[in-house]
């Protein structure tokens, strides 16, 4: 399965390719949640592989910020949906637990947490945008 | 705003078990939601007035003294897909019991307005704050005013009192509606969403006529009611019926 995604670094859009591997061992997508994380190991096995790096060599020049599946300071989108508030800027310093962005879908909102402490180096998207589950919505470094 | 640091609701004036159910209940908090958002599932919260009473796109939901401003707290746990559809099913237990009341012309207008005629009875918006539960926000006008507040609301709103006599009191709407709120919600947890989904689209009232507002444009057709997965099914002119996710579609307007 192809995906498409659109990426924002320093106010440049990539349009990037991925294609999702059931195969492959990718990493499974970290979900952020917040501080006390209900006691549900491992949900998924194969069924929602997180999207892999895209293998074609002759991909579009990759920028250094859309590489591979979610890092630790990824904050990954817990759901398709739309991004009704971003309530923090890049640069600024979050702590674990605190509020970032909320996505909504058929009126219902969905709060999106910093899953650690740190500093946000990158805001991947902005008020309006639609975003797919799993994609980055910003990076906590 | 961050949840964590959100202003303490005051000590609410009075809680109660209601079944499955604890009752908060306060005389005045920014948003029901809001405080609902820090309580365990199966809680719930009603305010005689909300200040900061909220809408979809981050409108304002007049709240005044009258209506009744309650939010619960439920589970929302196992895959998402089954609980992505929870705000067409909490539409569904806020109908069914409105219409236990007697108000048998509501429809629903997609995905969770209650309507009678064109004019709005009760809207709902909901949160999930934090993994694992969803708050379920809910506006009915009762006996309040709201036009009192927004002389434009006089074309688009209705109360129960304006359909009911005597309209239902506060305390009776309340009990009615979170015990229907519990047994659907355990409906949708045992039986999925394709059990239900028949009754709510037996409440569209009609097919109307509809223009959608997606990510790339606009589309037009005739709304025949949600699959079971929730998707909006639209047909267009030559009979041809599309399936759109939820997240996709941004505004539906009757036409």
């Amino acid at each position: 399965m192809i995906k498409r995604l659109r990426v924002t670094v320093d106010g440049h859009s990539y349009d990037v390719t991925v294609e999702l591997d059931d195969a492959g061992a990718a990493p499974a997508p970290v979900i952020a949640a917040p501080a006390a994380a209900p006691a549900t190991p491992a949900p998924a096995p194969a069924a929602t592989a997180a999207p892999t790096p895209p293998p074609a060599p002759a991909a579009a020049p990759a920028p250094a910020a859309a590489s591979g599946p979610a890092g630790p300071g990824d904050v990954p989108s817990p759901l398709a949906g739309r991004v009704t508030a971003v309530v923090v800027a890049a640069g600024q310093d979050v702590k674990e637990g605190d509020h970032l962005l909320t996505l909504e879908a058929m009126k219902m909102n969905t709060f999106v947490f910093a899953p650690r402490s740190g500093k946000v180096t990158a805001l991947l998207t902005e008020v309006g945008a639609a975003v797919d589950e799993g994609q980055v919505l910003a990076k906590i470094g | 705003m961050n949840l964590a640091t959100l202003p303490a609701a005051a000590s609410p004036a009075k809680v109660s078990h209601l079944g499955h159910w604890t009752l908060h209940e306060y005389a005045v908090v920014d948003s029901t939601n809001y405080v609902a958002g820090r309580l365990p599932a199966w809680s719930a919260v009603r305010a005689d007035t909300q200040t900061a009473g909220r809408g979809r796109f981050q409108r304002t939901w007049v709240s005044d003294a009258g209506g009744l401003w309650l939010s619960a707290v439920v589970p929302a746990t196992g895959d998402k897909t089954s609980w992505q559809v929870m705000p067409l099913v909490a539409g569904l237990a806020v109908i069914e019991t409105l219409k236990s009341f007697g108000v048998a012309n509501a429809h629903l207008r997609w995905p969770n307005d209650i309507m009678v005629g064109d004019k709005k009875l009760a809207g709902l918006l909901l949160d999930t704050f934090t993994p694992n539960l969803a708050v379920i926000g809910l506006g009915i006008n009762v006996t309040n005013q709201p036009a009192a507040h927004d002389a434009a609301l006089r074309a688009t709103a209705t109360r129960l009192a304006d359909i009911l006599n005597p309209a239902p009191t506060l305390g009776v709407l309340t009990v009615a509606i979170l015990s229907s709120l519990h047994t659907t919600m355990n409906e949708l947890a045992d039986r999925g969403f394709a059990a239900l989904c028949p009754r709510i689209n037996r409440l569209w009232g009609g097919m109307p006529r509809v223009k959608v507002d997606l990510d790339h444009g606009q589309r037009e057709g005739i709304f025949t009611g949600v699959d079971d997965l929730g998707r909006l099914l639209l047909r267009d002119n030559s009979g041809h019926e599309t399936a759109l996710a939820t997240h996709e579609v941004k505004l539906l307007r009757e036409l």
